[in-house]
This record gives structure tokens, sequence and C-alpha cells, in this order.
């Protein structure tokens, strides 16, 4: 429901009176004083939210409800919901069902939802963007889904199958990211399921993912329904997947479902299925409420708003809640279903799905996980989940300094949405001041660093990423590293041991590649652990790799050995003691912070030299020779020297030539005002951006 | 002043006591800034009485002219009795804009010295494209037309189309000077392509419209670039006595496979004649070019040609560091600083070794790529260093007049347009004027490109402290590391911690430097020779990325502070 306010006009008064055609498009809105409770005020920002209700209303997807003009020249539209309103009260718990559908990256989650998303009649085929619910511009982009959605379908279901008669069922579906770095956004979607639709892809059959996947839904112990995808392909080989479902997971061959979502082939039977094998929520209708809070993301108009799956009881508008961790109150604005989009619903029954407003400022008072519960009631808290835990930490800094305003605006902005990603500030003698964000991985590194200059306008450079170390001294303190340079050589306190993180990551590979995957494994100091088959043609491998050896640069290496036959998952393991040494690189002595590492001893100094060398390419030479080295404490392990820079002149300028001229130097000035300055040597940012590109560790 | 009812909107020209006088007034707005000034140094009313009861004749030309002229002035003057201001107007659409501004009530000769007499202002110099070449060398980007050779079938057509392009020429002289109050002509250039292709008739043709329109100075210098191969010592007595005082000759290199490698019309032969040729004409004031970094040039093929050019007993010599410029054949064969092109260690010690050959043999290395013997640099050049102000005429070249940096177009038929719609609209040209910034940037460049240098003072009085403030402070690491030299007033080296005292603009307000004798106040700053000159882009560009950019000039605070006015006036 959006209300709004324009400025009365004698044209635009008649306007409104005829469902405000296109010129009102045109108008700016001005600030709503009142707020009623199934409003949300507008500010003078949000400008396209006009355009956008006006639109719906044109096109029939919402009505005026009302229209009237107060003092200031104002006329006060509320477009609200047509008035099919949807009654929640008739889904009792035994109608609802909550699945998810996981998979092994590209197997094709998205396009599946799509498909139940059109054939349920939620979104109409043929309009909107495919990947419905893949909605950040990265995601399009990247064809990856980063975000967990929701999304609520109606269904009719007829055939009245085994324990389940027909009618009319309510169905939450909940898409989940792939990759593995958002697996934690997998396991938190899980937790409002009773089951899963396990999708595997015709032709690639059982990947890491497939059995990371399956594993986090069986330890749930949800119902797992098997269904082989893009049986449409030339090389779909059904069967064979089947008999990988078999020999891997125990699953029965006879309940796996073939589909195709891109042909529709064999869609028909994937609803009925979920109805007749899922179980239905199992929250006790009477008791007092209890909700999971499963997500929450800020919307500039409305506030923040939370994901909620309600676990037992009924949640009312207009009733307060209260979260289990903070404790403190909300008054429940506005709720209802994502129908895909909001759709006010005004009450949410045990055992649903839908979204609340609740008029939280930040999304960090909406701890993911918490239980939220009638205020004042005394309730039991839901387990929730274990917090997202970083793996890679690294600086972001404005790449010019003096933008760190818009930065931090923008970083502020951004982990509204995205509350996966730790923030603290810190400042580097290189980069100025800036922040050390914690990351679940490195393509959640690489779409934060997109977003915030896609979605913010900010110019960034990220430094090297690094993973969380411990290091234990003799007298007993610890000290958690996230940043090389926090490590100081000579504290003067003896270390005693370093910790390094570890990961458990399970490699699934035609067998003709295991040998190359294991001299790989070694190389990064891996550890095997489980050397078996999946079928006659592919092996499973399990290493114990270090953290730090897989998140840079391991997965490319992996898929350029294997011609990208072979797949990846890891999962968190417990830190072990390790021999690591910070490696400082010095410009003419001078230690540039922003590029510390901190590596093991045995690689410091081939990576050393990598660096020095990779420096001595990109830097510009200078008006002095600048040497660098990289050290190990005051121990210098390799050194590159760049000779001093002997020209750089416009031989010859005549009249015509000046402004010429003049824009070539400015052109050179605009370079200098990028360059970051350690001591006299100035680095360029590009520097810093294909160190981390190229880093092979 | 009957104007004073609807404000001024126009900017006029007029004699007024000994100097001459631009008065420039703007929309209502900005008017109150230059009330607020002028009511500091003296009265407003008392300003516009004195021009209308002396100047009559002014009040009447007031409403047909309207600008919107920008306004920002530096106003720098002492007495009650003298104002001086400066006014820069971005957008003038009837009148050229006023420059420089002086207003002088009494105009007595102790305040005169602070004052820019407005003829100084004015061009005296004027350089001529003759876009006329035998073939395009494979550097070169300027705007030329190939000819190809003159043979006895080509000859009628070419010389057609060249009297074609002198009919041209002659037409935009006669507008420009008709439309731009100038002082005789003291530097006139011919420069091309290659002048000396041009049959002597339509030269001397070119020379008798400049010398009618805008008058040439008694003792100007009248330079031609030639190329050898396209005259003898017949054509070139012929030349000189139509009135063309040094010949620039563009040789290149003395070694035949280096001038087949760039492309040149002419072989080493072509060239000893030449030489020949000048020396039997006994001209004296002539100059030779030559190009290093050629690809596969070697150091003793550098030495060679420079030797040789020695011995050819130029009185000036202009050595050319090759650039690689876009759309010519050397881009698309070469990268600078990559074989066969020498690189930028070696580049740097041809330019070393031209440096210390040149200056042993008795020439002055008096700009970046230039050397002289005493007195005999090229004047006209000069005036570009200068940043003064030139007039231009002919295909693709560049005029600096009323601040005005225009270039025409580089196409045959697009300049034919362009002079048609010059004569049509009498002369005007509608393009924006410089930026205070960019004369603040090209001062910078051009002045250091010369072996004098920046003068200090002379910086602060145009641009003002701040400015001068900022640079000092710029140059100063340059200077302490020795690519950069310090003199005071006069000629003396003195340290370089002398620019950090004058980077505190507070603490360096006048000549008269409350803290340091004359003898240590840094007066000029230069590259030095080699060194600075070979990184010249490197010092200057480091300069402009210390300054402000954009339209923080117009509201620095000093400006706001010597108005007392406020932010929203100015902007």
């Amino acid at each position: 429901m959006v209300r709004f306010s324009v400025r009365r006009t004698a044209q635009v008064v008649s306007s409104i009176a005829r469902k405000l055609p296109q010129e009102a498009l045109r108008l700016a809105s001005i600030p709503c004083m009142s707020q009623a409770s199934s409003s949300w005020e507008i500010c003078n920002r949000s400008r396209w939210k006009v355009p956008r209700a006006v639109t719906s209303l044109l096109e029939g997807k919402c009505r005026c409800n009302s229209f009237s003009t107060v003092p200031l020249e104002e006329v006060v539209v509320v477009v609200g919901e047509k008035e099919e309103r949807i009654d929640l009260t008739q889904y009792p718990p035994h109608l609802v069902r909550n699945f998810s559908i996981i998979a092994h990256v590209d197997h094709g989650k998205s396009t599946l939802a799509d498909r139940l998303l059109e054939l349920t009649g939620t979104i109409r085929k043929g309009l909107g963007q495919p990947q419905f619910l893949d909605k950040l511009q990265v995601e399009r982009e990247r064809g990856i889904t980063v975000k967990a959605q929701t999304a609520t379908m109606f269904y009719n279901y007829g055939s009245g199958g085994i324990g389940s008669s027909p009618g009319r069922f309510l169905l939450n579906l909940i898409d989940t990211p792939g990759h593995v770095d958002f697996s934690y956004e997998v396991s938190r979607s899980l937790a409002a399921c009773q089951g899963v639709l396990l999708l595997v892809d015709a032709a690639q059959g059982v990947q890491a993912q497939t059995v990371a996947n399956f594993f986090l839904a069986f330890e749930a112990d949800l119902a797992i329904i098997p269904v082989i995808n893009k049986i449409d392909q030339l090389n779909a080989d059904p069967e064979g997947v089947k008999t990988q479902l078999k020999t891997m997971f125990d699953i029965d061959p006879q309940k796996v479902l073939l589909t195709s979502a891109k042909t529709g082939q064999g869609l028909e039977h994937v609803l009925p299925a979920v109805i007749e094998r899922i179980p239905h929520p199992k929250g006790v209708v009477n008791a007092p409420l209890r909700m999971l809070l499963l997500d929450s993301y800020y919307d500039e108009y409305k506030g923040v708003i939370c994901h909620v799956a309600i676990v037992d009881g009924v949640l009312k508008r207009g009733e307060k809640i209260e979260s289990a961790v903070t404790r403190q109150r909300y008054d429940v604005m506005d709720i209802g279903i994502l129908y895909p989009e909001l759709t006010p619903t005004g009450i949410l029954l045990t055992g649903q799905v839908g979204y609340v407003v609740s008029g939280m400022r930040s999304t960090h008072e909406a701890r993911i996980g918490d239980t939220l519960y009638q205020a004042s009631m005394v309730v039991e808290p839901l387990p929730g989940f274990k917090p997202a835990k970083h793996m890679v930490f690294a600086g972001v800094y404005p790449a010019d300094g003096s933008d760190y305003d818009a930065l931090c605006h923008a970083i502020e902005r951004l982990t509204c949405n995205d509350a996966s990603v730790s923030v603290t500030k810190e400042s580097s003698g290189a980069l100025g001041i800036g922040f050390r964000c914690g990351f679940l991985g490195l393509l959640h590194m690489d779409v934060f660093h997109q977003r915030l200059e896609q979605e913010h306008g900010a110019q960034v450079i990220t430094t090297t990423p690094t993973v969380p170390y411990i290091f234990e001294y003799a007298d007993g303190s610890k000290l958690n590293v996230q940043n090389p340079a926090a490590l100081t050589s000579n504290s003067g306190k003896r270390i005693l041991t370093c910790w390094e993180p570890t990961v458990m990551a399970t490699i699934i590979t035609p067998s003709e590649y295991v040998g190359s995957l294991m001299t790989l494994c070694s190389e990064r100091r891996g550890q095997q652990i489980e050397y078996s088959f999946v079928d006659g043609q592919r092996a499973m491998l399990k290493y114990r790799l270090p953290l730090c050896e897989v998140v840079i640069d391991f997965y490319n290496e992996l898929k350029s050995i294997t011609s990208g036959y072979a797949s990846f998952d890891y999962e968190e393991a417990e830190y072990q003691s390790s021999d690591l040494v910070k490696l400082d690189v010095l410009l003419n002595g001078q230690a540039v912070d922003a590029l510390a590492t901190i590596v093991h001893r045995s690689k410091a100094h081939r990576i050393g030299r990598e660096l020095c060398d990779k420096l001595k390419n990109v830097l510009d030479r200078q008006m002095f020779e600048v040497a660098i080295q990289a050290a190990i404490g005051s121990k210098v392990v390799a050194r590159e020297t760049i000779p001093a820079m002997r020209k750089n002149v416009l031989a010859k300028c005549y009249g015509g030539d000046v402004s010429r001229k003049r824009k070539l130097l400015e052109k050179q000035k605009e370079g200098k005002k990028r360059m970051k300055r350690v001591g006299s040597v100035d680095i360029p940012q590009e520097a810093f951006h294909s160190l981390l590109k190229t880093s092979k560790v | 002043m009957r104007s004073m009812t609807h404000a001024f909107h126009s900017v006029l020209f007029f004699p007024f006591s000994r100097f001459q006088l631009r008065f420039l007034t703007t929309h209502d707005r900005q008017i109150r800034v230059l009330h607020g000034s002028l009511m500091r140094g003296c009265c407003s009313m008392h300003l516009s009485s004195a021009f209308s009861s002396r100047h009559p004749h002014v009040t009447s030309t007031l409403p047909q002219l309207t600008s919107k002229p920008f306004v920002r002035s530096l106003f720098s003057s002492s007495s009650s009795s003298l104002l001086s201001f400066e006014v820069v107007s971005t957008e003038v659409s009837s009148k050229p804009s006023a420059a420089m501004s002086v207003w002088s009530e009494t105009a007595d000769n102790d305040s005169e010295r602070n004052l820019y007499p407005i003829s100084e202002l004015l061009p005296s110099s004027a350089y001529v494209h003759i876009p006329f070449c035998r073939r395009r060398c494979f550097y070169c980007d300027f705007p030329i037309v190939a000819v190809g050779e003159r043979t006895e079938g080509t000859s009628t057509h070419m010389d057609a189309r060249m009297a074609n392009y002198v009919d041209l020429l002659c037409r935009e002289i006669r507008v420009a000077a008709s439309a731009n109050p100038s002082r005789p002509l003291k530097t006139l250039f011919f420069g091309g392509g290659t002048p000396s292709l041009l049959p002597i008739p339509l030269l001397l043709r070119i020379i008798q419209a400049l010398d009618s329109s805008f008058g040439i100075a008694a003792g100007a210098e009248i330079s031609i670039e030639m190329d050898p191969g396209t005259f003898d010592v017949q054509s070139l007595r012929q030349t000189l006595e139509g009135g063309v005082t040094r010949v620039s000759m563009g040789v290149q290199s003395f070694s035949s496979e280096l001038l087949k490698a760039c492309g040149r019309a002419h072989g080493l032969n072509e060239v000893y004649a030449a030489i020949d040729a000048i020396k039997g004409s006994g001209l004296k004031n002539w100059s030779l070019d030559l190009i290093s970094s050629l690809p596969h040039q070697t150091l003793f093929q550098w030495e060679h040609s420079l030797q040789e050019a020695v011995a050819a007993g130029p009185s000036h010599i202009s050595i050319y560091d090759l650039q690689i410029e876009e759309g010519t054949l050397f881009n698309r064969w070469y990268k600078a600083g990559e074989s066969p092109l020498p690189s930028d260690d070696v580049s740097a010690t041809f330019y070393t070794t031209a440096s210390s050959i040149l200056t042993n043999a008795g020439f002055e290395h008096y700009e970046i790529s230039n050397y002289a013997k005493e007195g005999l640099q090229c004047k006209h050049n000069l005036v570009y260093w200068n940043n003064l102000p030139h007039f231009a005429f002919g295909l693709g070249s560049t005029s600096y007049v009323d601040h005005k940096r225009f270039a025409r177009p580089r196409k045959f038929n697009l300049y034919a347009d362009f002079v048609e719609s010059f004569e049509t609209s009498g002369g005007q040209i509608d393009f924006p004027e410089s930026s205070l910034e960019e004369r603040i940037l090209d001062t910078v460049m051009l002045s250091l490109r010369l072996a004098t240098g920046l003068n200090l003072q002379q910086f602060k009085q145009q641009f003002g402290t701040t400015v001068a403030a900022i640079v000092c402070k710029a140059l100063f690491p340059f200077a302490s590391s020795g690519y950069v030299a310090v003199l005071n007033a006069n000629k003396q080296p003195i340290s370089a911690e002398i620019l950090l005292d004058h980077s505190l603009p507070l603490a360096y307000t006048g000549g008269a430097s409350l803290a340091h004798s004359d003898s240590e106040v840094a007066a000029f700053v230069h590259l030095t020779d080699p060194k600075g000159f070979l990184l010249s882009n490197e010092v200057i560009s480091s300069i402009f990325s210390a300054l402000p950019s954009g339209s923080s000039y117009l509201i620095s605070s000093e400006l706001l502070q010597r108005y007392g006015c406020k932010r929203d006036i100015l902007v």
C-alpha cells in the first residue's frame, strides 16, 4: 500500500481522477507527514516510488483506494491492494508446506523456482525478468544467487494422493544460494523448511555441493525429494544419476522425479510430490507466539523488513513483539506474505512464512536466528543458528582518500542489506582510513565489492584478503589477527604457537584427474582424509586444507587442472598449529602495511620473490631508484630494483600544441592524484588490484 | 549615468588617458561584486560619472550589447585614487570581453608601475599555416595536405590549389584585422607543412596582406620553415628579398637510413645542398631541426647528426625527441620506449648528449628542445612560451586572442566554411575564453619550458599569493633534489628552502617581504639542464596536481576576503 502526495494543480487533480495517467509520473512527491499504520512515509528522496505506485495502479495491480485534498496544495492518494484479500486463516498448518530447493551451483535452482511460480500463477509467464528471485544486479550479471529469497504460492491440489486430501495449499518456496561462500544462507533457509527438493543436473550428476547440501538437509531431518533436472539435454544420463543417488545417499530410484525446468517436462509432478512427501509444519496453533527470524533487509521506504517463520501461535498486525536476544520491543506495523512481492495480509498463522515490518531502524537489530514472541510473554527461545563465520578479511579503502565519508555511507547502507559482512574501522599508512571487512569467502568479497561500486557508486581499493589467524604468546596472551599489519614482528613477546583455520574440502572429480588434484592439494599443505569412488568414472576426495591456501586461487587452479570437470565444496574445520611468519613488503626500506601478508615459513621465500617481481611490473619508475624488498622481520628474503625515471618530457610545444599538451599533463596529474604514497614512493591503485587479482600462493 | 537604471550589460572598449581602458559590467547579480570592489577603492558613483561625463558616447552603445560574463576579478590596488581590476568573462556574445582593465583617475606616475598597459596584451605576432607537403612523414600528425612532387603535369593544378588556399588566408587575415585591435606585427612565422613549397609570389601576397591589415613593425622577425629539396639559393634570395628574416630548416637527421625510415621526402644530398644554399644566400639567422630517438637510432648516429648540425653553422638548433602521435604510421608500427625505438634510458642519453655537444659549441639551451646562439632565439616561439597572445591563420592553426585559444578546423573544406562564417560574423569567434585555471596551468607549463623559468613575482601578481604559494610548495621537493633551481631577483641561485617560506601565503605578501631581504626572495624558478628538463612532465604535472581544480578558484577565500562579499554573489 502506498500513500503519496503530489502538488495540487487543476491538471493533477483531474489526472488522479482518471487514475493518474502517465503525466503524473513526472510529479515529485512531497513528504507525507502523517503516518498511518498501513502506509509508510514517503520522503522526498523517493521520487521513483511514486511512479512505481502509479504504474502498478495503471496496470491494475492495485487500485486507488482514496484520494483527498489537504491544505498546502497537496493531494493525498492512497493506493492499495486490489480487494482480492488473501485470507490466511483458511490455511491451517496441514495445508501449508515450507520447502527449499538445494543443488550444486548452476544445476538450475532459480529456473525451477521460476517455473513453479509460473505454474501456480504467482508470476505470469513471460512477464518480468527470468530468475525472478535473483533481484540484485550482481546476481543477474553473474548468474548466481546471493541472497536467499522467499515466495509464497497457492496451489490447488486435486489428485488426493497418499495422506493428503485435495484442497488449496499454501506453499512457501525458499530459494537458496548455491555457492559455497553462501552455504550458511542455505542452512538458515533450511531451518524454516520441512523438506527440500534436491536438484541434480542430469548430465553433471552429483557434485560436491550436492553432497554438502544433502547432508545439511539430512542432518536437519528434512524430507528430501530428489529431482533430476535438465533431462532434455543431449548428454543427459538420468539413470546414471539415479545410480549415484542410490550409492551415495541411499535414495530409492523409484522416488526420483525427472524434470526439465527449461521445457516444462515433468514439472507437474513436483508440487504434488511436495504436498504428499513433505510433512506440514509441526507448530502448535494455540501456543503463545514464537517465530524465527530468517532474514532481514533494509528497504529505503519501509525500514527493516524481516522474513519470519511462525513456529507457534498467531501474529496479527498491531501486536507488540519482543526479541529474545535484544529484549527490544516493536510494534508490528505491517505483516504479510511474499507473493512474491510484499503482500499485506494483516495476519500470519502457525507454520506460515512471511514478512514483518516493525520499525526496526537497522538490520543490526534484526539478528538472524533470533526468536520473536509476543511482548511480555515468557517463551522458550528457538534453537537459532550458528552465526555466520567470517572466513576472509580484507581492507576496503576509498580509492580517493577524500571519499571516505562517501564510502562510509555506502558500506553502512550495504551492510544494512548484507548483515553477513563484519565491518570495523582501520587505518593504513599507505591507504589512509578505511575498513576491515570480514567476508564469508572470496566470492562474497567480490560480490560485496561489486555491489559497493554498482549500487552505491563507491570507488574502492580492496587489499589482499587474509584469513583470521591466532597467535599465542609465551606470556599466555592471544592475538587474533585479521589484518597482517596488526602483527608486529618485534613485540618483545615470544610467539609460542600460531594457529591457522582449516577447512574440510570435498572434491568430486573424474578419476583421471585424481593424480594432479592430489599434487595440488599437497602443494597447498593439504592432508588427505578420504579417497573413494562415486561411480566407475568419478572419485571423491576429502582433504583437510589450511583456509588461506583455499581462499586464494585454489578454485581456479582446480578448475583449470580438471578442465572444469571437478566440483569443490568445503566446510569449516578446526584451527591447526602451523609455522607462520609475517612477510613485509618494503619500498625503499619503508614497510607498506597494506601489502603485508602472513604465510607459511616454507613458502615465504617463494612468495616474497613473486610479490617483488609483480610489484616491479606494476610500479612506475619514480624520480629515484626504488628498492622493493620482501622481509621476514629484519631478514630480507627477496629484492628487486626499479631504476630511476630518466625521461618524461614533451619535446615540442608550439602555439597550436598548448591546449593539447596541457591536457596530456592534466591526464598525468589525474594519474598522480590516484596514487597512494608510502614514504616517498608513489604506488598506483592498480598495483593493489593486480596483486590481488593474480595472487598465487 | 543613464545606464545605471538598467545596469550595465556590456563590454566596452575605449581610450582613456594614457591607457586604453576596457570597462566591463555584468548582469545585475555580479555587478554588486564590482561595485563592492570599486567602493573599497573609491566611489562607484564617482567612477560612473567620470565615465559618462568624459565619454558620453559610451552610454549610447550600452543597450545594444549584451553579455553574460562570469566575473572573477583580481582587485589589487592600494591608493584611493587608483583602481585596477581584472575581469574575466567566459561567455560574451557581442564583443570581445575585457581582459585586464585599468582605471586611473589621476594616472600619477607612482602608481603606474603596478599596472599593465593594455597595449602589451594586444597581439603582435602571427602564425601562418602553409599545409602543403610533398608527402606525409611517418611520424607526422599535423594538418597537412600531401601534394606530391611538382612535375609538368601537376604544376598547374598545384598552383591553382595553393592560390585558392592563399585567397582564403588573405580573407581570414583581413577580417581578423578589422575585428581585433592590434599592433604592428613584431613576429611572423610561416609554418607547415612545407611553406617553402609555396610559390614565392603567393608567399609575398600573404606578407602583403598582413602588412596592409596589421602592419609589420620595423625589424620584425619573419620566419619560414623550409625543407631540403624545395629551394635553391636563387629562390631563397627571392624569399629573403620579400621580407623573410629567418629560416628554419627541417633536416631531422644526418643519416640517410634514418631519413628514409621516417619517410622524409628528401635525402642526405639535398640536406647538404640546402645548407650550401643558405650559406650562399648570406643568411645568418637560421635554424636547423633534428629529431632524436628515431627507430634503430644509435648513439653513434646521433652524435654524428649533432656534429654535422653544428658544422653547418646555424644560429639556432631545435632538437625534438620523437613523440609517437596517434593516427601516424609510427603509432601503428612502434611503441614508445620499446625496440626498435630506443629505450627511455637511451633517449635520455640522446638528450643529455645533445645538451652537452651543443652547449660546448656555443649554443644556449634556452628551451627544452631549443638551442640558440646568443641573441638569436626564436622570438616568435618565445611568444608562445611566454603565453602571450598571437594571431593564427590557416588550416588547423591555433590563435590566442582575447584569452580564447581557438583551433581552426584541420580539414580543408571545414576551414573554407570557417573563413566564410568568420567573414559573415564580422570576425567573431564563438568560443569560450580560457578559464582562470587553464591560464594558470598554461603559464606554469609554458614558462617552465624556458631556461629563464617561471617569474614568481609576476605570477603572484597575476594569480594571487595563494596560487603562487601552492606552486612554491609543490616545487620544493624538486628543488631540493636538483631538478629545479631557485634564483633571486638578481638571478643568483639561492637555497631551495626559500620556497618553503614562500609556501606560506601570509608570510609572503609582497616583493618587499617582511622577513627577507631582496636577495633572499625567490624571484625565478627554472628546470635544470638537462636533469630537470628531461623530467619536465613529472615536475609540471606535480604542480598541476597540487593546484586546486575547477570552480574552487572562483570561491577562493582570498578573493572573497578581498571583496568582502558573500559566496553566493560570486558564484
